[in-house]
This record gives structure tokens, C-alpha cells and sequence, in this order.
């Protein structure tokens, strides 16, 4: 296969490690012919050169994937035209969209316009790059998906493990064993998830007692980087709560979803068609592998997109795109799985956080003042970030407590 | 509950500088209760306290144990117990003893906190709302009062009572130590009594709190005022004045300074579980010998290239020993801390020079340091010209006969570039102040300095240095470069940094090391406080006194990793600045300088506080003879605009105005006719964002459709407060704003607004795809409906979205789908639609129009400048704190933006996916500027701004070669700092043209003078590139 690699493009791709779903983009490349590579998780020498080639006022995330791309053109291995990063684009109106634009004139400026930047764009179906057909789609798509799940299911069992570590191991053996799988020519993933499911039901737990559920939204990197959010579901954990997180597929389910009312406003009915299309064999896809987990998972599918704005109608209107219709939909979604807090995450000066922190004020006083944590990252330690988290967590506590009181009494 | 023999509870609040301990029976009864003050050894504090305690009650029988408090973590870590969040506690003893206090006023030593509180029916206690705290900063906490109280002599105890005494308290500085500590000085030597001033400290702190802490929030009563310094009886009553409040609506707790261990031990003991239990005191005393590794600091610093002496030493030039007069330009810089002179030759080089303590009294030192420099050279010599700069410079200006008279910002950097053309950034640190300038090509294009933190500034060495005993001067550097394991401090305020000191030195670190981490610390506390986010470029010079300072200079290469210039005579280099300017400007006719001898020119000063901010600077007000009166001793440049300045622009149109009738015509030519009381045919329209674009359309719009438009009135500094007031998410300064238009509209009667969702603008370039507006502003009637109470008053928030980056049919699918919401029929939204395009059209094409005739009417000579922003930053003059109107004063014709022909700019491809409507017309109009060289750019943007964030690389990259002047507005910026750097920008740029000139006229003629090569680095001499 290595052959064949080297022929498409004959460049490696570094994939940014904004979260596992990395590995699995890396084996859905290899699988269809590319040379691929996840690039170290961001470290202390990641800011460094992020904040050299950076004014300081983007995104942190920018700053972050600046620093990864930068560190990796300065290791020995680096082989400029043969190097080629990954950034996927969106095309508005958050900031998202501008990275690959201002990661190019960077890479000029240090002296690499040999090295690619390359963004496939959701939009286009990836056409724009050449080999990124929809073998690379569906394997895309399934092990992103996986993922998801796995991380849910880690996240609801390791709170509760009897011996400490050891839904982490499993959680790496079976990461392993989906980006193999997805690697292979046949991929079989729903044979792989089966054993996922095996593995996770042999760890020994205790929930009697279920504990306080936070429900974290906000902006995807973020969220999802744990080098970015300093580590947030593990101090969720480590102060006694369940950690949610919002997964990776709600962003591409709604950017099709987006896609689709687009074309039907502009009355562009083909186009219209075929991403109806795509995102019913999407849900039916997430649907399939999520459904061997319902008796292991509160949180196991995910909703409809269009349920997700319902359930945002009340604050905002559609037609606003980006994440933020999101967070505040997926919130009112964990609190109707039970979550007992939110945490709204997001980089310093996010518009789309911002938008968000902005309604959180009448979205508490709707939901019973349900504890809300608005957290901008910029890469500093804010010596009050800790206190304002375990006093959020006493809240959780407390209005766990409550809710479980207030349910008793309607009974 | 109790286990066997087990029936005490121990609470311990490990706070920055007291340990407060308390012991519970099972019922929760206090038997003991101890404040002790810990000088900077936590650990051992508690460990002669609980011995103490031990004495009497037997710990043996303590069951539960809660620690809490900044430094609780580690003791929990060895006396075991369970770790309670400070907030929490806090919260839960105040719900015990006082469940009614809705706002918690908390002060301990080094952390401040507000908590607001809800009640709990469901508990009949209370819940936690909201809290914020104290980061980095001593202002509104109890060390900063410990730190005066031992400045004055007194303790912390005699302190409190003696402002009691005061009657009339003064106003002082709260913010910053430092500056607190000049307004003491001074109102010691006006002979202030102590109590007085002890009082007006204590009202400096409780108006410290209420803005830093506070934050805008409002203290709803009642409110219960705890930690340590609610002991002060005179922060009592300064609290009780500064809010407000009827004497009794301040509570304070029984136990005020335990509220932290007692709400910590009660709520460990309400939980179930056993928790980690009390390891005895001898875990803490045997962990204590052995728990103390050495710490971990930062590299050593160090100097790569032997220059003490060329650098710090730089000496005049000696005068030859011929009999023939020497033209000389004199400089005169004044500072808050020092005033310089110096007098320099055609070769610009030093002659001779004067670096004095001004003290307070500016006039007297410069009357020493001319007299001094007259007796040293003045035989030899004929003044030329004389410049002068610094605070006070037009005081400084009159009294001494100057020609030239700039702002600091324009002398240091002319001073910098005369060295080095090419140098890009300068740091310059003096002893109050500290300044940050960035230069483009020649051109200062942006700059900040120090207002209201002395952290980065040679008195925050000076303070500490005197702490640890060493001299500034001689001993700091070279103990600094000693260090090999310098202290890691980070940047703090001045204040914290001496309890982190004592600490470390308990610890038993080198005095090297806490030297050398010292000299880390100014350099993270300029560079975060000062510098913040903006460029730092690749050749740094390093001005100012404290560039003395070797350590310093080192630390600032180690945390830059870039190579730092100190230049010669650096301590100086403003007086430098202002006699170069002054030979530049000379046009020989002889110069007004009025003698050495300044002893016989009388004045008569008074003085009077400013109260334009917290700073609450003493100003001195001096008069010359009949002259008029000019002022000295402001912190920020309020006082330092020249009036006489004014009037230079009479001449030019006022664009800005003309902008704005273009946009108002349809408004105006409605509201001039009959009001109607009617609400039900009132739209109102807040004067923000997109609107400062689209007013014509939707006043056209809604005229048609039978509406009268009301508009609410033009940011001013009263709806700003309120906006600031109502705000839930910290965004840009335009979002901010939009809420006190709204309740502007609510105040003028209105119960009908027009807020709509505008996602996209027209399409102006098939190459642009998508014509975003940035979400916030997409998302702006989402917002403000979160923010502002709508429904509540029976108010219409009318928020329909709208694509206008779509095609007319289907843009008009949306209008009448509004319309008809507002009961209109089809034919009227049709009729209604084409007015308001039309409108809207006429507005853009008599812009772009009047645009052409002032395009073409530029000459080489007019000073014309496009204000390359988003419309409502550029033409909100509340927004922009009247740029256009004060670049008309200064003689500079400001244009706005829209009205260059922005779509004939061609699209480079890198920047094509450009989705921003904004971002696409400010790179479009750099690119016209840069290509037209009548043209120059000031660049408006917002802290907080996303999209410029990414646009303002764009812009700079479209631009690249041609500086444009970068200002950030938010709701603190002030007027004086907006006309300072534009004076320094314009300054700049004439002194590059000037230059020009002079190199072509001298390429003519001769060649340019050689400045001597053998003394290099002992003048400052002109590059000859």
C-alpha cells in the first residue's frame, strides 16, 4: 500500500490532533491511497510558535494549529514538498473559515510556500481534492462517528470504574482497533463495535449513585481539545461530576442540514435532493452503530438536527448560522437527558460564544436557573478558572439535588 | 453521628497572609476561634495554632477537619481533611447566620470578592448567583491598605481608627499602589494630617472594589461586608458612603474574618461520608522537614556581548578647542520622575547633558538643568532651536522659549529612528511611566503606555529593591546576571510581589536569584500590561532610565528571545528627540529659546485634582505673566492637547457630516413634518451597526409603509454607561453600546422596535461567494432580547432576518413576509421595497460621487486620510470619540471610507474567500490607499473585534510598505490618547517626507557628512543609508 501512498499527491498529511476523531481521518486517508499523519498533541512549544506568528487576538485554536504547523516544519523529518497539513474550512461567518487563508500567508512568511495547505471543504463534497472520493467519505463518516460513541461511552463509564485506569486502557485498545479497522480494505466496523461493546460491559462499575451530569457545548475545538480546555473533563471528573461532551458529528450533520434549507430557499431543487439524501444515510449510519449501545449509554444518539433547532427556536432563528444556534440546542438536549449543569465553552472574544454567553442569561432564568458556566480560553491559567469551576460543581450538586426532589413531588 | 470519642470539628481558612482557625462542638457551637497573621509561613502558623489549641481541647477527638483559602490546598495535602472551595464556604456560612444578605463584600489580604446571593426557599439558605474576584491586582484588597499603613508608619489597627478622625477625606489614587504612594508624598507635603489621608485611602479602596471587583454589577442590599479588613471600622464607613447605604444596611457578621473555615466545616460535616480524615499534627510537623525542595526557576539571564561600557556609559562629545561658535538644539524632556536636557550639534551629536529628579517641581528643574549646561558649554555656543516633549511640554514649552513643542511618543521614536532607521518597536521604561511604540518603515503606527498600573516601571524595581536592601543603581544588574536560578514571580502587582518575596526569602533563595527574578518580573508586567497583544517586532531599541539596568535588559532578550538594543544616552533619548525635531524644523529665522538663565522668570501656580478618572491626578495649573494658563501633572494626556492647534482644518469640508446628511436624507425629509403621538404608527430605529449603512433603505422603507421612524440618539457617554450597565456577554465595544440605544428608544416612548437579523449584504464581486456580517451583529436582536426585559413592558421587538446578499425576488420574498407581519398589503411592501432600494442607491451613488470630487482635488500637499473601518466605527462619533472632528483640527482631511471607489479594487487570490462584507471592503480600501500616495490610512477596530483579528493580517498584508495608523477604541479609550498618537503619527510621517527632501536636495548637492566612525555608540549619529 505504501506504494500506491507515495503516488497520490506524494505528500504526507499532518492532521492537527484536535481530538482522536484525528486517528480515524488518518486511517479513512490511508485507506484511500494517501500518506497520513496525526501531528502531536499541542504542547508548551505549541503556543510558543503559535503566539509568534500570531497577533494574539485570534482564536486560540488558530493559535494552537498555527504553533502545530509551524513546530512540525521545524523538525528534522521535515521534508517541505512532501508535506501537506490538513485544515478543513467552512466558509463563514465565524472565524473558522480564515485559518487556511492566514495559515498559507504564514507558511510564506517563514518560507515554505512549497508546503500545501489543504482544506477540503464540506461544501464541495471534497471534490476539490483529488482522491477524496466517497470510499474516503463513508469511511470518514464511520469512523468519526465510532468515535463519538467511544468517547461517550468512556466518558460515562470512567467516572464509575472500580480500578482506576481502566477504562482509559480500554478506550485506547479500542480506538485502536476502529482506526485499524478502518485502515483495512474491507473495513467492517459494525463487527469492530460489537467488540467495543464487549470490552466496555466487562469494566467493573459502581452507579448506584449517579453523579451530578454536566453537559459541556460551546465551540468545537475547544471543546473538544484537551490541551486547549486545560483538561476540563477530567477536573469535571476529578470533582465529581460526568463530563458530556458534545460530539464531532453534530457539526457535519448540520453543516448538510445547513446545505439542504440553503438549497431549498434558493430553490435549487436537485442540489436540495441529494442532501436530503446525504444526511438520511448519514443518520442511518449513526443510527446503526449507536444502536448496540442504548443499554450502556444515556446519551447515545444524537438528535435530529432539526430538533436541535427546535429546541434553539426559542432564542434565535435558524437563519443565524454557526455554532452557537448549537450549543444552545444541545444544551437544552443534555438537560433533558438529565444534565444538572452547562458548561458553554468557547476561545477568548468567540462571536459565536459570545452569542451564546449573551443568552445564557435568559436561558437560566427559562430552565430553573439551571448552573451555567460560560469559560473562554486564551491559553493563560486563570488562577480563579478552578474556583469558578468547583463552585459551579457545588451548584451542580445542589441542583441535582433539587431536581430530583421536585421530580419526586410530581409524581 | 459522632464516632466513638470523635466529637469536635476543625475549620481552617488558610488565606495570603493570616490564618484563621476555628474549633466546633457536634452541635456546631464555636468553643475557639483564632486570627493569626502568618508573615509568610502558612504551614507553621498552623501548626502553633492548632498546638495552642491542643492545649485545651485534645485534637485527638477532632473528627472532621475542612481547610480552606488560597493556601488550603497543601495543608489539606498534609494534615489531611477535606478541601473546600473558598466561594462555596463562604456562601454556606453566610446562608447560616444571614440568609436574608443578597451581596457579599469579601477582603482578605490579597483577594478581594463580590458574591451575589439568591435566597433558597427550597433550603431556607441561600444560592450562589454570581461571584467574581480579584486577579493580579492589589487595588481594592487588604494588603494594599497594609502597605500604606506601614508607609505612614502605622499599624494596620491605629490606621483604622485614626481615619475615623477625617472629616473631609481626599481624594487618592486606589488603583495603583505606586501612584497612591506619590499622592501620599505629596499630600504630606501640603501638610495633610495623617488622618485625612489614612481616610482617603480607605475610600480609594472601597471605590477600587466597587469598579475593579464590581464591575458594573449592582450591590443589591442587604449586603454583608467579611473577611479580615471588615476589622477597619474606616473601610466601614468608606463602603457605607461609596454605595450608598443608611447606616446598619451594612452587615457585619459575628465572625466576619471566619466566615471561610466556618462555612467550610459546616458543610463537611453536613455530608455523609467520613472524607479524609484528621492526620494528627504530627504528619504536618515531620512532613515540614522534609517537604522542601528547591524551586524550579526561570533560565539564567545573561548578556551575550561585552557593551557596559559602551552602552551604559555613554559620555558627551568633548568640545574642540577652537574659538568659533557651535550651533546647538537644545531638548527638553519632562517627566513625571526625572527631566532631561540636552543640547546636541548639527552632527546630532551629544554635547552635553542633564538627567534630573523633577519632584514635583518641573519649572525648577529645568531652570537647574539649562543653568548647569549654560555654565558647561554655554560660551561656546549658539542656540539654534529648542524642542521640548514629555508631560508638560507645552508648560516646559513657554517657559523655556521653544520652538518646537511634541508629544513624548514622536521624541522617542524620532530619536530611535535617527540611531537606526530601520528599528521597529521601542520600549521605553522610565520611573512612573513606561511607553511601547511601534514604527512601520519610519512611521509610528501604534502605541500604548501605562495608566493605571505601575507594574512595569522602574518604581516597581525601585520599591523592591529597597525591600531586599541592594542598590538600584549599582548593585542590581550585576547580581541579576549572577543569578543561576532566577525566581519565578510572574507578573504581579508590586504589592503581591513583596509578600512573594518574603516568602522566598524565608525559604532561603539567594538574594541573586530573587534579584534576577526581579528583573523577569518587570519585563512580564511591561510586556503583559503595557505591550499586551500588540506587535513586537524583530529590532528593539530599549529607552528610558531603567534600560540602565543589565539584568533587565537581559531578561527582556531571554522572554523576547529576540536581541534588544539599548542605545546610547537611552536615558535621555526624549530630550534627544525633541532637538532633533527642533534642527528639523528650523528654517533659520532664528529661535525664541529664552536664555540659560531662567531665574528671573516669575509664575504663579495652583493646584487642583483632576477627577476624570481613578487616578485622581494633582494638577498643577501655571501661569506665565498674562499668558494664558497651562497645566502639568496628569497621568494621561488630557492636559496635554494643544489648543492652539485647533482652527488648522477650518479650511476643509467635513466629510463626515456630509456622510451623515446623505444618510439621514429620508429621515430628515419625514421628521420635519407633524409628529404623531400615535405609538402604534412608530417604528423605532437604534442608531447602531448595520444601520449606519442601511438607515435609507429602512427609513425609506418604513415612511412608505406609513410608519414615522424614530431614532434614537447618537452614542454619547450617558448611554454608554447604560449599555455597560446592562451587558451580559463582554463583546466589542459597537455590541455593547446597542443596548443603551434601546433603552434610549424605550426612554423617548417608543414600543415598537426594529432590530432586525441582517445575516448578509449584497454581493459586490462574483468572486466574494459569501457577504457575511460578523455573527454578533447577525445575531444582535438575539442578544439584546436576553439582555433587555422586552416582554416585560409591553414592548414589539420586531427581529426578522434578512438575506440582502441574495437576489431582488428572493430578498423581496423576505420583505413581505415582514411587511405583511406588520399588516401591509403586497402593493404597499412592492411600492415600499422600490422606494427603499432606491433610496438606499441614491445614498451610495452621492457618495461614491462626492467621493470622486474630493479624489480629485488632492494635491501633494493636502494631509488627507481615509478611515478604513467598519461605517459605524468610522461615523459614530461616539463610537470613535470624534476622530474626524479632531483630525479636522489638526489640519488632516478625514474621508470616509465608502466613499472611495471600493469595487474597483482588484482581489488578490489569497485573500478571495474573504466572507465578510467588512473585511472585504477594508482590504479594498488599503489596497486604494496604498496605490494612491496622497492617500494615508487610520484603521479603526475594537478590542474584542473577531473578524479583525484575521482582517487586520489581510490588511497589513494588502498593504504591506505603506504604514497606516492601527487605533483600538473600546469604552475606556480616551480623547486625548486617540489625538496623541495621531499627532505622533502625522508627525512621523512628515518627518519621512521631510527627510526625503532633505536627502534629495543634499543628493544634489554634496554628499551627505560621514558621522565620525571612531567614537561610535558615545552620539547619537544619523545613519548615512
Amino acid at each position: 500500500m505504501s506504494t500506491s501512498a507515495q503516488r497520490r499527491m506524494g505528500r504526507t498529511i499532518y492532521i492537527p490532533h484536535m481530538s482522536d476523531h484525528a486517528y480515524v481521518v488518518r486511517a479513512a486517508l490511508r485507506a484511500s491511497g494517501f500518506d497520513a499523519e496525526v501531528l502531536p498533541e499541542s504542547d508548551q512549544e505549541t503556543l510558543l510558535w503559535g503566539k509568534k506568528y500570531s497577533s494574539g487576538k485570534e482564536c486560540f485554536p488558530f493559535i494552537t494549529t498555527t504553533g502545530d504547523i509551524v513546530k512540525k516544519t521545524k523538525s528534522p523529518d521535515f521534508v517541505p514538498e512532501r508535506a501537506a497539513f490538513f485544515m478543513p474550512t467552512a466558509h463563514g461567518p465565524c472565524r473558522f473559515g480564515q485559518y487556511c487563508q492566514l495559515h498559507r500567508i504564514i507558511l510564506d512568511k517563514v518560507g515554505l510556500p512549497q508546503v500545501m495547505v489543504l482544506s477540503p471543504d464540506s461544501q464541495d463534497s471534497y471534490s476539490s481534492i483529488e482522491g477524496l472520493n466517497l470510499d474516503f467519505q463513508i469511511r470518514g463518516w464511520l469512523g468519526i462517528v465510532a468515535t463519538d460513541i467511544l468517547e461517550k461511552l468512556a466518558r460515562e463509564t470512567r467516572p464509575y470504574e472500580h480500578i482506576p485506569g481502566q477504562t482509559d486502557r480500554v478506550y485506547q485498545e479500542c480506538l485502536r482497533l476502529i482506526s485499524q479497522n478502518l485502515e483495512g480494505r474491507k473495513a467492517s466496523i459494525l463487527k469492530t463495535m460489537r467488540v467495543v461493546r464487549h470490552k466496555f460491559s466487562e469494566i467493573p462499575l459502581d452507579r448506584r449513585v449517579r453523579k451530578p451530569i454536566i453537559g459541556v457545548v460551546g465551540e468545537i475545538y475547544i471543546r473538544s481539545n484537551r490541551f486547549t480546555n486545560n483538561n476540563l473533563v477530567r477536573k469535571i471528573e476529578a470533582l465529581g461530576g460526568e463530563a458530556w461532551v458534545a460530539p464531532i458529528c453534530e457539526w457535519i450533520f448540520y453543516t448538510n442540514y445547513q446545505y439542504l434549507a440553503r438549497s431549498r430557499d434558493l430553490g435549487q431543487r436537485f442540489e436540495a435532493l441529494k442532501a436530503r439524501l446525504k444526511n438520511q444515510i448519514q443518520v442511518w449510519m449513526e443510527h446503526m452503530l449507536a444502536r448496540p449501545f442504548h443499554h450502556m449509554l444515556l446519551n447515545a444518539e444524537e438528535p435530529s438536527t432539526k430538533k436541535v433547532l427546535e429546541y434553539s427556536a426559542p432564542y434565535m432563528h435558524p437563519s443565524f448560522g454557526g455554532e452557537a444556534i448549537l450549543s444552545v440546542g444541545k444544551a437544552i438536549d443534555y438537560i433533558k437527558r438529565g444534565a444538572s449543569g452547562i458548561i458553554n465553552t468557547m476561545p477568548f472574544t468567540c462571536m459565536p460564544g459570545l452569542v451564546v454567553t449573551a443568552i445564557s442569561k435568559k436561558f437560566r432564568e427559562d430552565f430553573h436557573n439551571i448552573p451555567w458556566l460560560n469559560i473562554a480560553y486564551d491559553g493563560q491559567e486563570e488562577n480563579t478558572a478552578m474556583t469558578r469551576l468547583e463552585a459551579f460543581m457545588h451548584q451542580a450538586r445542589e441542583y441535582q439535588r433539587w431536581a430530583k426532589e421536585h421530580a419526586k413531588s410530581h409524581i | 453521628m459522632t464516632q466513638e470519642g470523635k466529637d469536635l470539628y476543625l475549620g481552617i481558612d488558610v488565606g495570603s497572609v493570616s490564618v484563621k482557625v476555628v474549633l466546633l462542638d457536634a452541635h456546631q457551637n464555636i468553643l475557639e476561634h483564632h486570627y493569626i497573621r502568618s508573615k509568610g509561613q502558612p504551614m507553621a502558623t498552623v501548626l502553633r495554632t492548632l498546638k495552642d489549641v491542643h492545649g485545651r481541647h485534645s485534637l485527638d477527638r477532632v473528627a472532621k477537619l475542612a481547610v480552606a483559602g488560597s493556601g488550603g490546598k497543601l495543608v489539606a495535602q498534609r494534615l489531611g481533611g477535606t478541601l473546600v472551595n473558598e466561594i462555596v464556604a463562604q456562601t454556606k456560612a453566610v446562608g447560616r447566620f444571614h440568609p436574608h444578605i443578597r451581596t457579599v463584600i469579601e477582603i482578605g489580604g490579597e483577594d478581594s470578592k463580590l458574591l451575589i446571593l439568591r435566597p433558597d426557599p427550597r433550603q431556607g439558605s441561600v444560592i450562589l448567583e454570581d461571584f467574581s474576584m480579584n486577579t493580579m491586582c492589589a487595588a481594592g484588597t487588604g494588603s494594599f491598605l497594609d502597605q500604606q499603613a506601614s508607609r505612614l508608619g502605622l499599624s494596620i489597627e491605629e490606621f483604622a481608627t485614626l481615619a475615623l478622625k477625617s472629616e473631609t477625606p481626599p481624594r487618592m489614587a486606589g488603583r495603583c499602589s505606586v501612584f497612591a504612594k506619590s499622592d501620599m508624598i505629596h499630600l504630606q507635603q501640603i501638610g495633610t494630617p495623617d488622618y485625612d489621608i489614612a481616610a482617603g485611602l480607605c475610600y480609594a479602596v472601597a471605590r477600587s472594589f466597587k469598579s475593579n471587583i464590581g464591575r458594573g454589577k449592582t450591590f443589591i442590599k442587604p449586603i454583608a461586608f467579611q473577611g479580615g479588613v471588615a476589622a477597619n471600622p474606616g473601610l466601614v464607613r468608606a463602603f457605607e458612603d461609596i454605595l450608598g447605604l443608611e447606616q446598619g444596611q451594612l452587615i457585619i457578621p459575628e465572625y466576619f474574618a471566619f466566615m471561610g473555615a466556618l462555612g467550610a466545616i459546616f458543610i463537611v460535616m453536613e455530608q455523609d461520608s467520613k472524607g479524609d480524615g484528621f492526620r494528627g499534627l504530627e504528619a504536618l510537623e515531620s512532613d515540614r522537614k522534609t517537604h522542601s525542595a528547591p524551586v524550579q526557576g526561570l533560565t539564567a539571564l545573561h548578556l551575550d556581548y561585552e557593551v557596559e561600557n559602551e552602552r551604559f556609559a555613554a559620555k558627551p562629545v568633548a568640545l574642540d578647542s577652537g574659538s568659533e561658535l557651535i550651533d546647538v538644539y537644545l531638548g527638553v524632556d519632562v517627566g513625571s520622575l526625572s527631566t532631561n536636557v540636552v543640547a546636541i550639534d548639527r552632527d546630532r551629536r551629544v554635547l552635553a547633558r542633564r538627567y534630573l529628579r523633577t519632584a514635583g517641581r518641573p519649572i525648577e528643574a529645568i531652570r537647574r538643568g539649562l543653568l548647569e549646561i549654560g555654565e558647561e558649554i554655554g560660551a561656546r555656543i549658539r542656540v539654534c532651536g529648542v524642542g521640548t516633549t514629555g508631560s508638560g511640554r507645552y508648560l516646559t514649552g513657554d517657559f523655556v522659549g521653544a520652538d518646537v513643542v511634541r508629544n513624548e511618543i514622536t521624541a522617542q521614536a524620532t530619536a530611535a529612528i535617527e540611531i537606526d532607521p530601520t528599528v521597529d518597536t521601542v520600549f521605553e521604561i522610565g520611573g512612573q511611566d513606561s511607553k511601547y511604540i511601534s514604527i512601520d518603515d519610519g512611521a509610528v503606527v501604534d502605541f500604548e503606555m501605562n495608566k493605571v498600573c505601575a507594574a512595569g516601571t522602574g518604581s516597581f524595581l525601585e520599591e523592591q529593591a529597597e525591600k531586599l536592601g541592594i542598590n538600584i543603581v549599582e548593585e542590581f544588574g550585576k547580581l541579576a546576571l549572577a543569578s543561576s536560578n532566577p525566581g519565578k514571580f510572574g507578573d504581579r502587582c508590586t504589592v503581591f510581589m513583596e509578600s512573594d518575596l518574603v516568602s522566598h526569602q524565608q525559604k532561603g533563595v539567594p538574594k541573586e536569584d530573587l534579584v534576577a527574578g526581579l528583573a523577569y518580573s518587570i519585563v512580564y508586567n511591561y510586556l503583559n500590561k503595557v505591550v499586551g497583544d500588540r506587535r513586537v517586532g524583530n529590532n528593539i531599541f530599549f529607552q528610558g532610565a531603567v534600560a540602565w539596568n543589565s539584568g533587565v535588559v537581559s531578561a527582556f532578550e531571554k522572554v523576547t528571545g529576540k536581541k534588544i538594543t539599548v542605545p546610547p544616552h537611552h536615558d535621555v533619548t526624549g530630550a534627544i528627540g525633541a532637538a532633533i525635531l527642533a534642527m528639523e524644523t528650523d528654517k533659520g529665522k532664528g529661535s525664541s529659546f529664552k536664555g540659560f538663565d531662567l531665574r528671573h522668570r516669575k509664575h504663579s501656580s495652583s493646584s487642583f485634582t483632576c477627577k476624570g478618572c481613578e487616578n485622581m491626578c494633582e494638577i498643577r495649573k501655571v501661569t506665565f505673566g498674562e499668558e494664558k494658563p497651562l497645566f502639568y501633572g496628569a497621568r494621561c494626556e488630557k492636559y496635554e492637547v494643544n489648543d492652539d492647534k485647533k482652527h488648522r482644518g477650518a479650511h476643509l469640508p467635513e466629510l463626515f457630516k456630509e456622510r451623515e446628511d446623505l444618510l439621514l436624507a429620508d429621515f430628515n425629509s419625514h421628521s420635519a413634518g407633524e409628529k404623531t403621538k400615535d405609538q402604534s404608527r412608530q417604528i423605532g430605529i437604534p442608531r447602531v451597526l448595520h444601520f449606519y449603512e442601511l438607515l435609507p433603505f429602512w427609513t425609506a422603507f418604513f415612511h412608505r409603509l406609513g410608519f414615522e421612524v424614530v431614532l434614537s440618539e447618537v452614542t454619547n457617554p450617558q448611554l454608554i454607561y447604560r449599555s455597560v450597565e446592562n451587558v451580559v456577554a463582554e463583546t466589542c465595544f459597537p455590541v455593547k453600546v446597542v443596548h443603551g440605544h434601546i433603552l434610549d428608544l424605550l426612554d423617548k416612548g417608543v414600543r415598537r422596535i426594529f432590530l432586525p437579523s441582517i445575516i448578509n449584504m449584497p454581493r459586490s464581486h462574483p468572486d466574494h461567494q459569501e457577504n457575511y456580517l460578523c455573527p454578533l451583529s447577525q445575531a444582535i436582536p438575539y442578544i439584546a432580547k436576553s439582555a433587555i426585559s422586552i416582554e416585560e413592558g409591553h414592548i414589539e421587538l420586531l427581529d426578522p432576518y434578512f438575506h440582502f446578499q441574495r437576489d431582488r425576488r428572493q430578498l423581496f420574498r423576505e420583505i413581505y413576509r415582514f411587511g405583511q407581519g406588520l399588516g401591509k398589503s403586497k402593493e404597499t411592501v412592492t411600492e415600499a421595497f422600490a422606494a427603499a432600494q432606491e433610496a438606499q442607491a441614491t445614498f451610495e451613488r452621492k457618495c461614491f460621487e462626492r467621493g470622486q470630487e474630493i479624489l480629485s482635488s488632492l494635491d501633494d500637499a493636502s494631509r488627507a486620510v481615509v478611515i478604513i473601518s467598519r461605517s459605524y466605527n468610522g461615523c459614530d462619533p461616539g463610537l470613535n470619540l470624534g476622530l474626524p472632528k479632531k483630525l479636522r483640527d489638526m489640519g488632516v482631511l478625514a474621508i470616509p471610507m465608502d466613499f472611495l471607489p471600493l469595487e474597483t479594487s482588484e482581489i488578490l487570490p489569497e485573500l478571495a474567500s474573504m466572507y465578510w462584507k467588512s473585511g472585504q471592503r477594508i482590504i479594498a480600501a488599503g489596497d486604494l490607499i496604498k496605490k494612491n500616495p496622497q492617500l494615508h490610512g487610520i484603521f479603526i477596530t475594537n478590542f474584542k473585534c473577531g473578524p479583525d483579528s484575521f482582517i487586520a493580517h489581510f490588511l497589513r498584508h494588502r498593504m504591506a510598505g505603506k504604514p497606516y495608523l492601527q487605533l483600538e477604541v473600546d469604552e475606556h479609550s480616551a480623547d486625548a490618547g486617540v489625538i496623541t498618537r495621531c499627532e505622533a503619527f502625522f508627525d512621523s510621517l512628515e518627518r519621512k517626507s521631510i527627510i526625503v527632501e532633505q536627502e534629495i536636495t543634499s543628493a544634489k548637492t554634496t554628499q551627505r557628512k560621514k558621522p565620525h566612525s571612531g567614537d561610535q555608540g558615545a552620539h547619537v549619529n544619523i545613519s548615512s543609508t
